[in-house]
């Protein structure tokens, strides 16, 4: 990954959200009404080996979100994040590669071929979401609105249950022995 | 007045074009923005929803 590469997923996931909610935070602030919901992910928590660019944005968009909802809030705007997991969309196809997940030669390909083996395994077990799921989290997110994050999908869930009750080393232990990671 | 609703990236098959028919459906005023319109599916000819093209990387 070069820092080119991190800059085009912020353009996406981070600057396109800013430029957005910048630009309509001005009329929901005079009319003290307005939902502002981002949909983030789980890779907005955890931050999984080969993910840099995308969790690194996701976390970027958590936070900015956060700081928005106090902010906002102030003036009676809500902001809600919705964290999906593994969903059923064209997501797969639309994503940008490069190095070892392109195809080209790196150190990394060993560690590649293992995470994403041992990702689907762990796959099988908690399955993928619709995009249907997730727009029932949205428009919960829009009507009713009591909570700040919406987790959507066994695997998005499991996460946030293990970080709420875990240290990070701990964390770390249990998505080991839950990959079967190696390494 | 119907609430509307903006909704970025509601290209067929995603999490936002299906956001979009779920709220149009529940009489949302819906702008759903897609790079691209022809890949708006079902939503260039459902009601309540307005498809614009629109790229946030602009």
């Amino acid at each position: 990954m070069i820092v080119d590469d991190l800059k085009d997923q912020f353009e996406t996931n981070v600057y396109g959200p800013f430029r957005l909610m910048t630009a309509i935070a001005p009329r929901m602030r005079t009319r003290e009404s307005g939902v502002i919901v981002n949909v983030s992910s789980v890779a907005g928590r955890v931050g999984a080996p080969l993910n840099g660019a995308y969790a690194s944005s996701k976390w970027a968009l958590e936070a900015l979100s956060e700081t928005f909802k106090w902010e906002l809030g102030h003036f009676g705007v809500r902001v809600h994040l919705i964290e999906p997991g593994g969903v059923e969309t064209p997501f797969g196809d639309n994503r940008r590669l490069v190095g070892a997940a392109a195809g080209q030669e790196s150190p990394y390909t060993e560690m590649l071929r293992d995470w994403e083996q041992a990702a689907a395994k762990l796959g099988e077990t908690t399955g993928r979401s619709q995009p249907s799921d997730v727009a029932d989290a949205i428009v919960e997110a829009i009507e009713t609105g009591d909570k700040f994050r919406y987790t959507v999908g066994a695997d998005s869930n499991m996460v946030a249950t293990a970080l709420k009750a875990m240290t990070f080393e701990q964390f770390e232990q249990a998505m080991r022995a839950q990959l079967g990671l190696t390494w | 007045m119907p609430k509307s609703v903006l909704i970025t990236g509601c290209s067929e098959g995603g999490i936002g074009n299906a956001t979009a028919a779920q709220l149009a459906a529940k009489g949302y005023n819906v702008f759903a923005t897609v790079r691209s319109a022809a890949r708006a599916g079902d939503l260039a000819s459902t009601d309540n929803v307005t498809v614009l093209e629109l790229d946030v990387r602009e």
